[in-house]
Formats: structure tokens, C-alpha cells, sequence
């Protein structure tokens, strides 16, 4: 029963990193890169420590895997974020594509 | 004086801390362990001190709660609608920068709001403009016409709500309108 669970959550997380990577290839440029990129991964990465935790036996390894879990939810947001600041303020980001740039009026 | 106590107090709580990843990433709570990261700990909080945050109100615990209960349903949710968007045989995107403003935020607030928005697939916080207490969030799909806008923001604002309820200064609580208290109150 335990392998069940373990390999369902296993393989829903592999399935969202897969599209991840699929949205990487599809979409048109760096914010939508972003969206598809880090946040399905997150929760891919949290789908796959639960999975893990139930399969290891030692607590100390599944504190390591409550570790790898709080460390993504910390950082990813900050990551994306810079990223994205970047790549909206050096113009990289494609202005033009925004059906609204509230950002853009309001510096104006 | 009363600073310095909790200055200090700040201090001890972050190398307690630090000392329990160690613990954690080693794996056993043994003694040499535990003085190793105490030890890592003392040496991080002296060599890279924090800036030191004014205190900012409490946090209440249910509301907190109620918060990160919220956030993981539409964590999945969320992702949910990215992954169909990946899918779809012809893209669709209508991407925008919606400008969310956040009320009487704290620098608490408004952390943990956009690290929530940037977690949540669709949104990513790109600004935030403290002074004027507003957070721009970069939108994969606003869906069509003008009220797509409004109704992304609109979402935001309840996560809004939530967070002010959680971790928000009295004043700012007091700011939310009609049914907003009845849930946090205690």
C-alpha cells in the first residue's frame, strides 16, 4: 500500500517536471519561461520528497528530505523573482507581447 | 537596552536555528553534532550579520494556518491550469503585468505575499515598489478582455487578505472592510 502512494506521488512529480521542460520548449520567451520552469517543478519536488519519505526508513533521512523541501519553497520564489526583475528591467523580457504593462504605465 | 535584549534574543533564535539544519543534514543529534552547529551557527550570525527588522506585530497562529492551508490548494490548482496551458495543442497566452496594491504592508507582508505570488504558477511577483506598498505581478494568462485583469487581481487580493490576517499589523487589519475580521478573531 505504501509502494502504491509512494510510487503515485513518485511519478505525479516526475510528470510535472516533464512538463516543466515541455512548457520550457513551447512557450515563447522568458516570463513565460519562467511560469512553465520553476513553479510545477516545486511542487513536483514536494510530490517527490513525500514519496521519498515514505520509502526511507530512517528519520534522519526523512528530516534531510523536510530540509530539501523547506530549502525550494525559500529560495525558488527569490529566484524567479530576480530573474524575472532582470529580465523585465534590461528589456529582455518582450514588452510588446503584454496585453497590459501596469508596470510600464506607471513609470511613465 | 530593551533593544539589545532583542537584538540578541533574534540572534539566539537564528543560531538555534541553524545549529537544527546542521543537526538535520547530518542526520543524528549526536553531542558532536550539536556543538558543531551551534558552532557553524555562532560564526554565520557573526560573520554575516542580518539587517535587524522592526518589530512588526504578531503573528496569529490560526490565521497563519488558515493562510497556508489556502495557499496549497491553489498551489495545486494553480498548477493544474499551468500544466494545460503546456499541453494545449495551439498556445495561448496573454500575458500581463497587473499592479496589486497591498495595504499598510509591513516588509513582513509583503515578503511573504510575493514569495507566495512567485511560488504559484501563473504569477511571479517581477517589482515591488515599498514605498508605495504595491506589488507588480507578471501573469501568464490573464485570459480575454479588460475584467481578465481585474479578476486576476481581484484573486490576488484574497491571498492578500489572508496574509494581513496572518502576519499583518493591527492597524492594517483593522483596514480590511465587512466579514474580513470575523475569520481571524479569536
Amino acid at each position: 500500500m505504501t509502494d502504491v502512494l509512494s510510487a503515485a506521488l513518485l511519478l505525479s512529480g516526475v510528470a510535472l517536471a516533464l512538463t516543466a521542460s515541455l512548457g520550457l520548449l513551447r512557450f515563447p520567451d522568458v516570463f513565460s519561461r519562467m511560469h512553465a520552469a520553476t513553479k510545477p517543478t516545486t511542487l513536483g519536488l514536494l510530490l517527490v520528497t513525500v514519496g521519498a519519505a515514505l520509502q526511507v526508513d530512517a528519520a534522519g533521512d526523512r528530516v534531510k528530505l523536510l530540509l530539501v523541501a523547506a530549502f525550494q519553497l525559500l529560495t525558488a520564489p527569490v529566484a524567479a523573482h530576480m530573474i524575472g526583475r532582470a529580465a523585465y528591467r534590461t528589456g529582455v523580457g518582450a514588452r510588446a507581447d503584454l496585453v497590459v504593462d501596469e508596470l510600464g504605465d506607471a513609470a511613465r | 537596552m530593551k533593544g539589545h535584549v532583542a537584538r540578541l534574543t533574534a540572534h539566539l533564535t537564528l543560531v538555534g536555528w541553524l545549529a537544527l539544519v546542521w543537526v538535520g543534514l547530518w542526520g543524528s543529534a549526536s553531542p558532536a553534532n550539536v556543538l558543531g552547529g551551534l558552532a557553524v551557527g555562532v560564526g554565520l550570525v557573526l560573520l554575516l550579520p542580518l539587517t535587524s527588522l522592526p518589530p512588526q506585530g504578531n503573528v496569529r497562529p490560526l490565521a497563519l494556518l488558515h493562510f497556508v492551508g489556502f495557499f496549497a490548494v491553489d498551489l495545486v490548482r494553480a498548477n493544474l491550469r499551468v500544466v494545460a496551458q503546456v499541453l494545449r495543442p495551439r498556445l495561448r497566452l496573454r500575458q500581463a503585468v497587473v499592479a496589486v496594491p497591498v495595504r499598510g504592508a509591513s516588509d513582513r507582508l509583503l515578503t511573504l505575499l510575493a514569495n507566495a505570488i512567485s511560488l504559484t504558477p501563473g504569477t511571479l511577483t517581477l517589482e515591488v515598489d515599498r514605498p508605495r506598498s504595491t506589488l507588480y505581478v507578471h501573469v501568464l494568462d490573464v485570459g480575454d478582455g479588460p475584467e481578465g485583469v481585474e479578476r486576476v487581481r481581484a484573486s490576488i487580493l484574497r491571498v492578500e487578505r489572508l496574509a494581513i490576517l496572518a502576519v499583518g499589523s493591527e492597524e492594517s487589519r483593522r483596514g480590511l472592510t465587512g466579514d474580513a475580521g470575523a475569520g481571524a478573531r479569536r
